[in-house]
Parts: C-alpha cells; sequence; structure tokens
C-alpha cells in the first residue's frame, strides 16, 4: 500500500501539429540539422544559399515557424555570452562559424517536393505553440495531444496516466523538468510543422493568450486508476479483504 | 552663547524673529514638497473587465526605474524624476500586462523644483492593483503633453517609479508590445554602436505588453535618445524612437 504512495517519475510525450515552435538548446551536443538549399541571412541582410548541415550550440533559441504551406522559416540567437549560434559545414566539409543571429528560410517549393521531406531532431527545451500572438498573421498551435506517462510498480513498462488534448491557439511548456527534452520535427508537403517529442519530470503548463493556463501533473487517483499492476494488486487486496471478512462471518455463524 | 550674547547687545528681537521665520519658511517649504501631487484629471475605468480586447497600441508601453520588477508595488505614491527646466504638466499612463486596467494622469508641473516629485495616485482600484508586481503594471511619463494625450512616444518622457529609489538609477527598464515582432532590440543613439537584446517576461499574464528591455544609462547625460527596433525573422520593423530627459 506503502508503494501506491511512492514518487515515481513522469515522462510527457507531446504529439502535435503547429505553425510555431521554440527550442532552448541545452548544455548538451545538438544533433545536425540538414538543408538543402536553404537562404542563410543575418540580421543585415546578408544572404547566402546553402545545402548542408548547421549545427547550434548551447545557450541558443531557435525559432521555428511556418504557417500552412509556407516557407519554413528559422531564426536562431544567442541567450548567453556566445558570440555565435554554431557552425555550418558545406558540401566540401568547410565548417564556417556562423553569426549571433541568423535566419534560415527553406522556400515552400522545396518543402512540397514530394520526394523530400526535413526531419530536425530535438535536444533541449521546447516550448510548443506561439509567442507573437497579436492577431493578424500569427503562427499558432493547430492541434495536439498531451500524454502523461508513468512507470509501473513491477516491471519496465510505462502506462498512460492522463491526457490532454491540445486546442488551437494553446501553447505548452513544461517547468522544472529534470533535463532537455527529446524529439523529432517533420516538415514536408502537409501544412506547419508536427512535432513529437518527451520530456522527463516536471508540470506541463498550457496557456491561452492572456491567461495564466493550467498545470498537468500526475495525480494519485490516475495512477491507481490506470497502472495496471497496481490495479491488479489493488483488486487482489479488495478481493481477499471481502473474502477474510466472509469467511469471519460465516465461522462465528 | 554667542547668538543669546549677540541679543542681549543688540536689546531687540528682531534677529531671533527672523530667524524664527526663516526656520518655519524652510520648514513649509520642506512640508510642501513633501506631499504628493495632486493630479488634476484622473481616467481610470470604473470597473475592471473580466474579458479585454486587443488593439494596436504603441510599442513603448512603459519606461520606469524600478529596482525590482518581482516586487509588489506601492500604489498610493509615484515617483517622478525630473531635470531642471520649465515642465509645465506631466501625463502618466499607467497599465496592467494583462490589459484590465488602463488610467490617464495629468498632474500640474508649474513651479515645481524639485528633481523628484511625489504624485499621488488616488485609484479606487488599491485593493487590486497591490497585488500586482512591478512587471505587471506598466507606467509612463510624458512631459508638457497635451490634455487626452494617447502617450505617443514620439514626445518627450520623463522615469517614473512606484518608489524612490535607493541609490540613483543606473539601468532604464522599458515594457514594450513587440506586435508581430519575434526579437526586439533598444539602443541609446548616444552609444549607437551597441544594442540590447530584450527578453520575454515570464510568470504572469501579459496582454498589453510581454517583453522587457533594459538599457544602461550613460552618466553624465541630460536626456537620452532610445530607439526600439523591432525584429520579424531579421527584418527591421517599424523601430519607435523616444527622447528621455534624466535628472
Amino acid at each position: 500500500m506503502l508503494a501506491t504512495l511512492w514518487p515515481i517519475p513522469l515522462t510527457f510525450k507531446i504529439k502535435a501539429e503547429t505553425e510555431s515552435l521554440t527550442i532552448q538548446t541545452a548544455q548538451t551536443l545538438f544533433p545536425l540539422w540538414n538543408f538543402s538549399n536553404a537562404v542563410i541571412s543575418d540580421y543585415e541582410g546578408n544572404e547566402e544559399i546553402f545545402t548542408g548541415p548547421i549545427q547550434f550550440r548551447p545557450d541558443v533559441e531557435i525559432l521555428v515557424n511556418r504557417i500552412g504551406h509556407g516557407p519554413l522559416m528559422i531564426r536562431a540567437r544567442c541567450t548567453g555570452t556566445e558570440s555565435s549560434v554554431g557552425e555550418k559545414f558545406d558540401e566540401n566539409s568547410t565548417v564556417d562559424r556562423l553569426p549571433p543571429e541568423i535566419v534560415v528560410r527553406v522556400d515552400e517549393a522545396i518543402l512540397t517536393r514530394s520526394n523530400e521531406s526535413f526531419v530536425f531532431p530535438v535536444v533541449g527545451q521546447i516550448k510548443l505553440g506561439s509567442q507573437t500572438s497579436y492577431g493578424g498573421s500569427s503562427p499558432l498551435l493547430k492541434e495536439g495531444k498531451l500524454s502523461l506517462l508513468c512507470p509501473t510498480l513491477v516491471g519496465r513498462s510505462r502506462f498512460e496516466s492522463t491526457s490532454v488534448d491540445l486546442d488551437p491557439g494553446e501553447d505548452v511548456e513544461i517547468d522544472d523538468a529534470s533535463g532537455p527534452s527529446f524529439g523529432l520535427i517533420f516538415v514536408d508537403e502537409r501544412p506547419g510543422l508536427n512535432a513529437s517529442y518527451s520530456t522527463a519530470g516536471g508540470e506541463a503548463r498550457i496557456k491561452r493568450f492572456g491567461s495564466q493556463g493550467y498545470a498537468v501533473q500526475g495525480s494519485l487517483l490516475d495512477r491507481i486508476a490506470n497502472d495496471p499492476v497496481l490495479r491488479s494488486f489493488w483488486a487482489a487486496t479488495v478481493a481477499l479483504l471481502g473474502w477474510a471478512t466472509w469467511w469471519k462471518k460465516d465461522s462465528n455463524s | 552663547m554667542a547668538f543669546f550674547a549677540t541679543i542681549r547687545q543688540t536689546r531687540s528681537f528682531r534677529y531671533p524673529i527672523f530667524i524664527c521665520i526663516i526656520a518655519a519658511n524652510s520648514i513649509c517649504t520642506a512640508f510642501a514638497e513633501d506631499q504628493p501631487l495632486a493630479p488634476t484629471a484622473f481616467n481610470e475605468p470604473d470597473s475592471l473587465p473580466e474579458r479585454v480586447g486587443v488593439n494596436g497600441q504603441s510599442p513603448l508601453v512603459g519606461m520606469t526605474f524600478v529596482d525590482d520588477l518581482e516586487s509588489n508595488v506601492r500604489i498610493h505614491e509615484l515617483t517622478l524624476r525630473l531635470p531642471s527646466g520649465n515642465w509645465e504638466m506631466t501625463c502618466v499612463h499607467v497599465r496592467s500586462s494583462d490589459g484590465r486596467y488602463n488610467a490617464q494622469l495629468e498632474y500640474d508641473l508649474t513651479g515645481v523644483t524639485s528633481r523628484e516629485v511625489t504624485l499621488s495616485f488616488p485609484t479606487k482600484h488599491s485593493a487590486w492593483l497591490a497585488t500586482l508586481r512591478a512587471s505587471e503594471l506598466a507606467l509612463l511619463a510624458e512631459l508638457n503633453c497635451h490634455s487626452g494625450s494617447t502617450g505617443e512616444p514620439s514626445r518627450r518622457l520623463a522615469t517614473i517609479g512606484w518608489q524612490r529609489p535607493r541609490e540613483e538609477p543606473k539601468t532604464l527598464l522599458l515594457l514594450i508590445n513587440p506586435g508581430q515582432a519575434d526579437d526586439v532590440k533598444v539602443t541609446n543613439l548616444a552609444d549607437a554602436s551597441r544594442d540590447y537584446r530584450c527578453t520575454r517576461l515570464q510568470n504572469g499574464t501579459f496582454v498589453s505588453y510581454n517583453t522587457l528591455c533594459q538599457l544602461p544609462m550613460l552618466p553624465k547625460t541630460s536626456s537620452i535618445r532610445v530607439k526600439v527596433q523591432p525584429y520579424s525573422f531579421g527584418k527591421k520593423l517599424v523601430p519607435t524612437v523616444a527622447e528621455v530627459v534624466i535628472p
């Protein structure tokens, strides 16, 4: 019975169709992002067409936007003391240091080619949804699902403790996570971006513009109701108690 | 002793009476300067709406010298810092970050000589406003404004705060509504070689504004020109320039 109250590590699993997400890179090595015919520019308006991988450094904020079937826009900027957002490796394996803020644009014609899709692996703190919701052509979270996974009492499998549907215009953020989020962003012929990632620990906060939002945490009731091992254990205990009570009454009579 | 000896020698009470008059005048003047200046006009909502609309207001919503943005505001008085000059009036705009409170106050500054002027803020919503942190209630003081001013930031602005600064403020805090911009930088045009990136405010409801810019003040300047430059994916949007007078 005490095992029911024992704190367990939680994992948030998020799958969403969105037009905007922000990644704050962690201190770990960030995976390479491969581009094809992308336009890289700085804030001064200098542009170049680039094919090859980019590796972002720690302490970089990466904003990824794509409205409908429009171009993929990525803005990366340093948030710490670094003077470069990362490195780019061109087709001749030449390494170039990038400036402290860059914009990468991939045009819709390249994205909607039927034989090509972009997959960006992500490690870092992820905020799902738009940060600029002052009307007009604002990118938004379209739809999604947030599931809370808990480990079963016995064994190494996990069960879905609770889940929340994400509605259009909501922002999702995980506070106090025990580590970075890991996941993927898919960009292809479908509109917007498709993101799938998971985060260990913390508390999910779901906000809509102008509100303080609400938190999603694992509750004891969800755990008792949904952990198959714990449920079987409690069912067996109740049955055993019932049988013992009946047996005691029967023997007394 | 020498004072009483002088009185005895002159056998006159004219000198102590003169001293008393001067002392009384000084006390009255000091008392008058400590009295908060009452607003000549105060336009605030009667009730706080539960739902608010978002409109395209000026990007520069607040400019203050608050030491601690996380502490609750001290709601009854404001401190306006002024350089010497002939200031006629100031319009103070007070906006809550969630968009529910939006008030304009006007104060007559004729004859004010103090560098730090205490302004009274006789709001009827003090109980609710006192629960807000300094980052959730923006102040903007416009100098020599016209009655009914909308606070367009092209005019001259003065620094204002919820309490007297403990020491000479070294940083100017600007509260910005970035609109469609995904990045905002501020520059002191006297030192245009360096710009300062703004950050998003967290932990609250931000509708009127959601961005904080911190601009170090150059020493020994009487006024600075501040440029707020919003960006959308690296492209410069329309900037806002304001002149800020500093005592």
